[in-house]
């Protein structure tokens, strides 16, 4: 790898009675890139994020995996590594309700950087101005129930930053926010990946959301990645059958009257994860032999491909 | 505090006085509701009518309710609440000399409970699993429905008579002598108050350990105590302290117990007597002075409260 | 005279079985006097409980026990009930003379009788201290005969009656006749019974209402032997239990009135029973209105108690059956004719009789006395079977005592006490309670003849009258004389309990 990166590599997380949600799985984001991973709620993207965190979710544990920042590495599940932050989806229950905004941050910025409370407090108040909060000092007294959901997720964001993070790994943080705020959360995002160089692993639901962000997506299913790529490749060509069934469920702004289709069933849950494909049950093109092993695609990887036996008896692209 | 803390305190202040003014009706109103006459109390079985009018006149009980309710106003803003029917001592002697015994009782008693739930909460909250938690958990169990009168007892048995430690009741002279007068009761009001704090904080604890804010404070890199007390204490505490106020009159209340129990003469003991007496000065004043315990020690409470729980406040 | 729901409701008593046969009237068993041959100690310190405090110092407001039992400690009268509480001794009088054709009583004051800031007992003092106790209160009516008094000289008080009455003589121990400075040194009345002085045995060290009394020895006290203790300090303890772990923890060496069910846990030396005592436990019975009118039916009620075993089940036979209406063992007292036995055919009989028709009966009793409300539940049981239907209506003691004067019962189970070595002052009661139904004044003409009756024949001869007319008209139907139990620790000698529980403090001392 020439430029620095964040590699996860191996995870493996399981409950606590020993079922595993995550199965040797790996990924990649480069500095300066963005990798978006797409899936529904269920396929253990967020459960990702948080291992890689080290803070998996509770009644979760990290049997194994490594996360390597730069040529760091430590253990995947125990500790959160140097040089990584996440921002959360609902930042009305991830931030202290009892701390001002201001405190918060410079707190966070004097224990990272051993600064004092001068230092600190101005480098909080250059931290609200970069996530493009007006008003600075106003916001540096806020609690967060104060604040609107826009303003609190930049707060969030802000308060990600103040660790001066390389990566930063965003948990659907515009999954709470209307169209116009999610526009501008995303603009923020990609400011500062192209400003600070940051490198981003952007989760979502939603393909369109991750599309606009993205440079590499990742499409996840059951706890593997099913089909990884370019963003614009995977969008225009999609090749996994789910991938394609995301794709066309886009509503079509092109051609009015589309409706939006929506894939029937649901995700297996974790205890019924088999080691052939986990798609079979709702794919639209059943075949023989999808009982086969499949090992889920290596997120290290960018290359454009998808994790099905069958990609090539299906038309790649747009189902109409 | 700032501004906005003034004028909070300032409304619940004012919320207050309704809630006092409709004490002292009531207060007031008791003598009318409880049955037995104060003046054939006093007079005696012998007395005659004319003796038991003349009585009757002189607790002033002849007049009509709302002149003695005016009268009664206004000698308390005057600081007055009249005098013992039996002893003529002034009621507000009577509480002067009783209101350090129950004040001690009461701090006492919720230091107890604090260093008794404490523990037990943070086992119960975060070592859920662990053979400590299973036993805590039996032992509160247990606890919740022991009678404090019955706890007291055990207390100043063993610990008193069998071993001598301590004294079994009574109020010793002295910094010393209160000390270890205090120690068996303000034990046994522990007991009883412990087991509704530790489950209430153990609670508390346990969704703020599970709360989405501690893994971000988590993630940006708080750990220890400083995460401990700034994050999970600070916001694990205001249900605890709400349910505090709610248990204080659980709480004024079991000091009467206790008192009795323990000889201890504060103002629990002689709410007790004089009501047995129907010595309505003493009654009404004691009376008072609960209601303004509880009134005031919910205001401590919901003053508390906000300070540690911003969303209380209203801006 | 005691009417007493009160003394019912402040001490809690239970049945228990402490069975120790006492004979005759006044005696204390324990080890309290045995040793009568041992000198007494002078010095030492002794606490006391007691499950309320004096009422106050004044003598106008004495109802409860503790007050007619403290009052003289510190106020001492003109004379003083014999430990056996049936005559007096001299107090501040040393001697007297009584002219029955002059209707008078001459006290001479004795040489040192002086109150505790050393000022002499003086005549006036005296006199003035008469005139206090004729217009008591409560009790003021027994003082009746006085009709006032002369000092011929500064030693010597001269009581001039309306007539020759000896009854006054035996009153005049009881606990409110206490002697206080005249005009009360210069103070209101109030403001000297906040902390009086008087001639008695001890002074008050300090008094906090409601919690503790402790008493000094009086350095100007007429007896330079007596008081034998320094110090002796009263604890007001109300909750039996902790009664129970001081006195074995050694906080304190005496409890009075142990509640019955408690005094089981004490050593047969520890505990001192007065049996039995002056107070009669009765059925007294509504004959204003209700079933209660009809002669037969409280004849039915008595006949259907079987006092024998209302006495064990009740008191655990710490008390004897009633053998009459006023109380034994005092000056005065006499037996009747009468038998108040246990008759069921007697009972279904005068019941047939009578003008019962069958309603239930309100029997009233006190809710917060264990004594009265078990009492209560064996003559509820008693009373069925001999076919009279009674509703239990435990009351809080306040609230019976209202509704007894308001007439709102058709039975109600209460005692009756005396409080000075004379039957008379019950006998005053009684004659109060049946003013209207003793139309011949069988009751008051007795009491008349008693009061001055001159020798101890004459004096049962009026009791007996009494207890006759008592007997046959039952305004009352007398059940029990109760016993009480004292605590006592074995340091602690020269207690002696009258009949009417007093007990002289000057006389107790410490090995």
């Amino acid at each position: 790898m020439a430029a620095s990166s964040l590699e996860v590599e191996g995870l493996e997380v399981v409950t606590r009675a020993g079922v595993p949600i995550l199965d040797d799985l790996s990924f990649r984001v480069a500095e300066g890139q963005a990798l978006g991973i797409v899936g529904e709620s269920g396929s253990g993207k967020s459960v990702a994020l948080r291992a890689t965190m080290g803070l998996p979710p509770a009644g979760t544990s990290v049997r194994a995996g490594t996360v390597m920042v730069g040529d760091r590495r430590v253990p995947a599940g125990s500790v959160t590594p140097a040089g990584v932050a996440m921002v959360f989806q609902d930042s009305f229950t991830s931030l202290d309700p009892t701390m001002r905004l201001g405190s918060y941050l410079a707190e966070t910025v004097a224990r990272h950087r051993g600064a004092t409370i001068a230092a600190a407090r101005s480098r909080a108040r250059e931290l609200l101005r970069d996530v493009g909060m007006t008003e600075p000092e106003l916001r540096m007294r806020a609690f967060p129930h104060q604040l609107s959901g826009g303003l609190r997720q930049r707060a969030a964001i802000a308060l990600a930053l103040a660790t001066d993070p390389r990566y930063l790994l965003c948990d659907e943080p515009t999954t709470a926010l209307d169209v116009t705020l999610q526009a501008r959360i995303l603009a923020l995002l990609k400011a500062r990946q192209g400003a600070a160089g940051l490198g981003l692993v952007f989760v979502s639901h939603d393909i369109a959301v991750v599309s606009q962000i993205a440079d590499v997506v990742a499409v996840m299913y059951a706890g593997r990645i099913v089909e990884i790529g370019p963003t614009a490749t995977v969008i225009g060509s999609p090749r996994h059958p789910y991938a394609q069934a995301l794709v066309a469920a886009l509503p079509d702004l092109d051609r009015p009257g589309t409706r939006f289709l929506s894939i029937a069933g649901t995700p297996p849950d974790p205890s019924e994860f088999t080691a052939g494909c986990r798609f079979q049950a709702r794919c639209g093109h059943p075949g023989t032999g999808c009982d086969q092993p499949l090992a889920g695609l290596d997120g290290r990887d960018h290359r454009h491909r998808s994790d099905c036996l069958h990609e090539d008896t299906h038309p790649a692209g747009r189902a109409s | 505090m700032e501004g906005s803390g003034w004028r909070l305190l300032g409304r619940r202040l004012l919320q207050v006085l309704p809630v006092l003014g409709l004490l002292l009706v009531v207060v007031f109103a008791l003598q009318a509701l409880i049955p037995g006459d104060p003046a054939r109390a006093i007079a005696g079985p012998r007395a005659t009518e004319a003796q038991v009018a003349h009585v009757r006149a002189d607790l002033g009980l002849d007049e009509t309710v709302t002149t003695r309710f005016a009268s009664y106003v206004g000698r308390l803003a005057g600081g007055d609440l009249g005098e013992s029917n039996r002893s003529d001592v002034p009621v507000t002697q009577i509480i002067g000399q009783r209101v350090g015994v129950t004040l001690s009782l009461l701090l006492g008693g919720l230091v107890a409970s604090v260093l008794l739930a404490g523990p037990a909460a943070l086992v119960l909250a975060l070592r859920p699993r662990s053979r400590a938690a299973w036993v805590i958990e039996r032992v509160l169990s247990v606890a919740i429905n022991l009678p404090s009168f019955w706890v007291g007892l055990m207390l100043a048995t063993v610990v008193g008579l069998r071993a001598g430690l301590l004294p079994v009741g009574g109020l010793e002279p002295g910094l010393g002598g209160h000390l270890r007068s205090y120690l068996l009761p303000c034990l046994t009001i522990g007991i009883s108050l412990s087991p509704f704090l530790a489950r209430s904080a153990a609670t508390s604890l346990r969704e703020v350990v599970a709360s989405d804010y501690v893994v971000t404070a988590r993630s940006v890199g708080a750990s220890g105590t400083f995460l401990f007390r700034r994050h999970l204490l600070r916001n694990a505490l205001p249900p605890t302290v709400t349910l505090l106020g709610f248990q204080a009159g659980a709480l004024l209340f079991g000091t009467v117990i206790v008192e009795q129990t323990f000889a201890l003469p504060g103002l629990g003991a002689e709410m007790i007597t004089a009501a047995a007496q129907r010595d309505f000065p003493v009654v009404q004043g004691l009376t008072l002075v609960f209601g303004l315990g509880i009134i005031v020690f919910n205001l401590l409470a919901d003053v508390a409260v906000s300070v540690l729980d911003p969303r209380t406040r209203t801006a | 005279m005691r009417r007493s729901p009160r003394l019912v409701a402040t001490a809690l008593v239970l049945a228990v079985a402490a069975a120790t046969a006492l004979a005759g009237c006044g005696s204390d068993g324990g080890a309290a006097t045995a040793d009568s041959a041992q000198k007494p100690r002078r010095g030492g310190e002794v606490t006391v409980l007691r499950s309320a405090d004096i009422d106050a110092w004044d003598p106008d407001k004495a109802l409860m026990i503790e007050t007619f039992e403290t009052l003289p400690q510190v106020m001492e009268g003109l004379v003083r009930p014999n430990p056996e509480g049936t005559d007096v001794l001299p107090g501040l009088a040393d001697r007297w003379e009584i002219d029955a054709a002059a209707k008078t009583i001459t006290f001479h004051l004795r040489e040192g009788a002086a109150f505790s800031d050393g000022s002499p007992v003086t005549a006036s003092d005296v006199a003035f201290s008469v005139g206090l106790w004729r217009k008591n209160v409560a009790y003021g009516t027994l003082y009746s005969a006085i009709t006032g008094t002369r000092t011929p000289d500064d030693r010597t008080v001269v009581i001039t009656m309306s007539r020759p009455s000896t009854f006054t003589l035996s009153w005049l121990a009881n606990g409110t006749a206490v002697v206080v400075p005249k005009d009360f040194d210069g103070k209101t009345r109030a403001d000297f019974f906040k902390n009086p002085i008087g001639a008695g045995a001890f002074e008050i060290k300090r008094y906090v209402p409601g919690q503790s009394l402790t008493l000094a020895r009086n350095p100007h006290y007429y007896d330079p032997k007596r008081p034998y203790l320094d110090r002796l300090t009263y604890k007001v303890v109300t909750d039996p239990n902790q009664q129970l772990l001081q006195f074995q923890s050694k906080q304190a060496q005496m409890i009075e009135s142990v509640p019955l069910d408690l005094a089981r846990q004490f050593s047969a030396t520890e505990r001192h029973v007065v049996e039995p005592t002056a107070t009669v436990h009765a059925a007294f019975v509504n004959t204003a209105s209700g079933p209660g009118r009809d002669l037969h039916f409280r004849e039915a009620v008595s006949h259907a108690i079987d006092r024998d075993t209302y006495v064990k089940s009740v008191f655990g036979d710490i008390a004897s059956p009633a053998k009459g209406g006023l109380p034994t063992g005092v000056q005065g007292s006499a037996t009747c004719g009468c038998s108040y036995d246990f008759d069921l055919a007697k009972a279904k009989q005068e019941l047939a009789e009578s003008s019962y028709d069958g309603s239930p009966v309100v029997v009233l009793v006190d809710s917060s006395s264990q004594i009265t409300t078990r009492g209560g539940e064996v003559l509820v049981e008693m009373l069925k079977a001999a076919g009279i239907k009674a509703d239990l209506q435990p009351e809080e003691g306040q609230v019976m005592f209202d509704r007894y004067s308001k007439g709102d019962y058709d039975l109600e189970l209460a005692e009756v006490s005396s409080v000075s070595p004379s039957v008379g002052d019950i006998f005053g009661l009684v004659s109060y309670m049946v003013q209207a139904s003793d139309k011949d004044k069988v009751i008051t003409t007795a009491f008349d003849k008693l009061d001055v009756a001159a020798t101890d024949t004459a004096r049962t001869e009026a009791t007996t009258t009494a207890e006759d007319w008592i007997g046959s008209n039952l305004p009352y139907v007398p059940i029990a004389n109760p016993g009480r139990v004292y605590a006592v620790a074995a340091t602690v000698r020269g207690l002696a309990v009258t009949p009417y529980l007093s007990y002289p403090a000057d006389r107790l001392w410490t090995r």
